[in-house]
């Protein structure tokens, strides 16, 4: 693979794939640094990846196994990590009203707060809008599997917003 | 709101996980609706989240930053030139590989050790034809050697019934 196809079949995932690790690992410096890393390892697969069915399944395996690996680094060396939802510049909450920051920032830490199966599983559904198939061929994951975390995600995530009684988000 | 019924079914559906993609959109839409009743409007935050998290993008700089690394990184592969190495050394390969299946060939198809093979190529290996006289006068002198030899032995016999005979003889005295 040259760069001009790499460019063209794995660079157009980047942001997908930077989701999901920012979900994953809920810092945007540490998801912006896995990103990189997680790219080049694409790029030196070469013909491997020309090979596999399916680029983008591939590719999100991989950063998904790179976020657990570094998760379970962080467990190693026992230090204290807390998710953050930073409000940099050029996050979508930036822009919002303070009201709607607060919501946003609630929801986020409800998702945060689901097992890393549910996470993955209610990120690449919920936020990618990938189909139960496709989550399946990227997480390595059977059909069942996926509709159980999908459902445990969900109505985790309604029980823990109803306990918050949040607001309607304002409209800009 | 004439869509509440609707919007009521795809979020039960919806935290079932039994929605398809479609009325997942459609949820969706009808969330955006300013005037949900109280009990919906919590979850208005849910999905309006979960549209702002589609918005989220890589830095553009990072992803720069490893394009220019991975055409660095091209070209510098363009540059090595790599060993010929299939090139070189196929022949040795080659000749282990004949090697070993000629060692087997001949292994499988090598007889058996029975005694009887054993014996039968031992017969083969002795010409007895060379041991045969050829004159008359050698085969007398064999024989004659054969008949001495023999004469030798039995004279032994002798000799020593004879010395039997003395023991006894020295047993009475002894007596």
């Amino acid at each position: 693979m040259n760069p001009t196809e790499f460019k063209n079949a794995v660079l157009p995932l980047q942001d997908k794939l930077y989701r999901l690790a920012l979900r994953l690992l809920g810092s945007r410096e540490e998801a912006e640094d896995l990103l990189q890393e997680a790219l080049l390892k694409l790029w030196q697969q070469g013909t491997r990846l020309k090979e596999v069915d399916s680029i983008e399944a591939w590719s999100v395996r991989l950063t998904k196994n790179l976020c657990i690996d570094r998760i379970r680094l962080r467990g190693k060396r026992h230090t204290e990590w807390k998710p953050e939802f930073d409000q940099a510049d050029d996050s979508p909450i930036a822009d919002r009203s303070l009201e709607s920051k607060e919501v946003m920032s609630q929801v986020l830490q409800c998702l945060q707060k689901l097992p890393l199966a549910q996470k993955q599983v209610v990120q690449l559904r919920d936020v990618e809008g990938m189909s139960y198939q496709e989550i399946c061929d990227s997480l390595e994951m059977p059909m069942p599997q996926v509709k159980i975390n999908l459902f445990r995600g969900r109505q985790s995530l309604k029980e823990c917003l109803q306990k918050m009684n949040l607001a309607p988000l304002k409209k800009q | 709101m004439n869509s509440e019924p609707r919007l009521r079914e795809l979020l039960d559906k919806y935290f079932a996980a039994e929605t398809t993609l479609q009325e997942e959109w459609e949820l969706r839409e009808l969330m955006k609706d300013g005037h949900l009743p109280a009990d919906l409007q919590v979850f208005q935050g849910l999905f309006g989240t979960l549209n702002a998290e589609v918005e989220e993008k890589l830095n553009p700089a990072i992803g720069n930053l490893v394009m220019a690394q991975i055409e660095a990184d091209h070209a510098q592969r363009g540059k090595i030139i790599p060993l010929q190495r299939g090139y070189i050394f196929w022949w040795p390969r080659v000749a282990a590989v004949a090697a070993i299946l000629c060692l087997g060939l001949w292994w499988m198809s090598k007889p058996a050790a029975t005694p009887e093979n054993e014996l039968a190529q031992a017969e083969k290996v002795i010409d007895w034809s060379k041991y045969e006289p050829k004159t008359p006068e050698e085969a007398f002198k064999i024989t004659h050697k054969a008949l001495k030899k023999v004469a030798v032995e039995l004279d032994k016999g002798t000799r020593i019934a004879e010395n039997m005979e003395d023991l006894g003889e020295m047993g009475k005295v002894l007596q």
